[in-house]
């Protein structure tokens, strides 16, 4: 008890790098994802399989062995990036990557019926998307959304091992000071939990609002 | 541990940085060479994630259909177990579980060598992703079916075993390969532990030979023909259980 208690404020402080590290990554790859997601709409097929290729890239290849890439190989063509920046970068691919997935599929869960009666209205290509498709696919796309923000969280856990103290490094550092695994693997599996059930309840809830809407 | 500017200063060709970084400047051309030279050992280490990606997926398998069956329980204490099981193991990362396992279980006079606690913890994690699968498979069946078995006499387990499983068992292999090649991607993660699997390999081979952009280019693609492979052979599977239906 006494150990959780010394131990607390010092894994609380690791798990603001944590969130942070989340919330950065989840942004850029919202940010990424949306671009590429779109642009699998409309663009033509060049671009489409260029944008595949990477989903392909990414989904094949184990998160570490990016981070590694990023980290260990980057150096070699001159730019040394510090643990942050890599994790932060590689992540940031890995979110960019499933969430243009998250946002074709939704687009393409659209009935198709409603692009030809926009068509028939006289709209554009992109008005069609900005104003019939769009606002229809937010709703498939948003609780498929939180869940990958919870794999992020997650997947954050990772960075410790490219020497970033962040909540899992945090942990592990103090268990060479303390003998008291089950404790401090407790706490941090707790925290973890905690931030990612919360996603997964709200996901829960958009996805039932989804279905009513529906 | 932190690679400030300092740290990166100190570090030259041949010299590990803090974080184990070989600085080596940027003149260097893809050297195909320390690949082919050392063909063995990516070998050895794709072996090594091949056996515990098997161990490990068929353990999860079976303790899936453990779990998806207390879940599915009429029985509230067990079904809230099974889902209080899935959702912890589900909400926190692979990698504290892992640490979990290796470095807490010997306090409860329970120690596991290394590769016994990656495929332990690696089963643990994915089989609470196998019992989601099977559940909504079960689920996907039509509840009528049930309420026919049970017209025609048959137990809950029988029903199960005789008309639900079966059906399920088809709709449940496309999610279930999906999961089979999460989980070979996430063996990566027990060269935490120390066990020299592919990804390890390759952090151990540019220690020796400074080489990180064609060691992990080379492993990265091994990792990507594999998974290919087996979705491959998973669309397969899937036409000819189709076909059968």
């Amino acid at each position: 008890m006494h150990i959780i208690l010394t131990a607390t404020p010092y894994l609380l402080q690791a798990t603001v790098l944590t969130i942070y590290l989340s919330v950065l990554c989840f942004a850029a790859g919202l940010v990424l994802g949306t671009g590429l997601g779109l642009l699998s709409a409309v663009a033509p097929k060049a671009i489409r399989a260029a944008i595949m290729a990477y989903v392909f890239v990414i989904r094949g290849v184990p998160l570490l062995v990016q981070l590694f890439i990023v980290f260990f190989a980057l150096p070699f063509w001159g730019l040394e990036v510090p643990p942050f920046t890599s994790a932060a970068i590689a992540l940031s691919l890995y979110t960019g990557a499933f969430a243009s997935e998250i946002v074709r599929g939704a687009i393409g869960s659209v009935a198709r019926g409603q692009t030809d009666a926009a068509k028939a209205l006289g709209y554009t290509r992109f008005g069609t998307l900005r104003y019939i498709i769009l606002p229809q696919a937010f709703r498939y796309m948003l609780p498929p959304l939180v869940s990958l923000a919870a794999t992020v969280v997650k997947a954050t856990s990772i960075a410790s091992l490219i020497s970033l103290t962040e909540l899992t490094l945090a942990a592990k550092e103090v268990l060479q000071r303390t003998v008291a695994p089950f404790q401090i693997w407790g706490l941090s599996m707790l925290i973890y939990f905690i931030l990612c059930y919360s996603l997964s309840i709200l996901g829960k809830r958009l996805e039932r609002q989804a279905a009513v809407l529906h | 541990m932190n690679t400030g500017p300092g740290a990166e200063a100190a570090s030259g060709p041949g010299v590990p940085d803090a974080a184990g970084r070989n600085g080596r400047g940027m003149s260097y051309r893809f050297d195909v060479g320390i690949l082919t030279r050392n063909i063995p050992r990516f070998l050895e280490g794709l072996l090594m994630t091949l056996e515990i990606s098997a161990m490990a997926v068929l353990l999860a398998m079976a303790l899936g259909v453990v779990v998806a069956l207390l879940r599915l329980s009429h029985r509230r204490v067990l079904s809230g177990m099974a889902a209080c099981y899935i959702e912890i193991l589900r909400n926190t990362p692979l990698l504290t579980q892992l640490y979990l396992v290796f470095f807490a279980l010997p306090f409860l006079g329970l120690s596991l060598s290394p590769l016994a606690s990656g495929v332990v913890a690696l089963s643990l994690h994915h089989a609470a992703y196998f019992a989601e699968v099977y559940r909504a498979g079960i689920e996907s069946i039509s509840r009528r079916q049930h309420e026919a078995g049970k017209a025609l006499g048959f137990k809950w387990w029988g029903i199960m075993r005789l008309i639900i499983l079966p059906q399920a068992v088809v709709r449940v292999l496309p999610p279930g390969i999906n999961q089979l090649i999460l989980l070979v991607k996430d063996s990566s993660l027990i060269g935490a532990i120390g066990i020299v699997e592919l990804t390890l390999t390759g952090r151990i081979l540019i220690t020796s030979t400074a080489a990180s952009y064609e060691v992990f280019f080379a492993i990265g693609l091994i990792y990507l023909a594999l998974v290919t492979v087996l979705s491959a052979l998973a669309k397969l599977l899937e036409r000819r259980l189709s076909y059968e239906f």
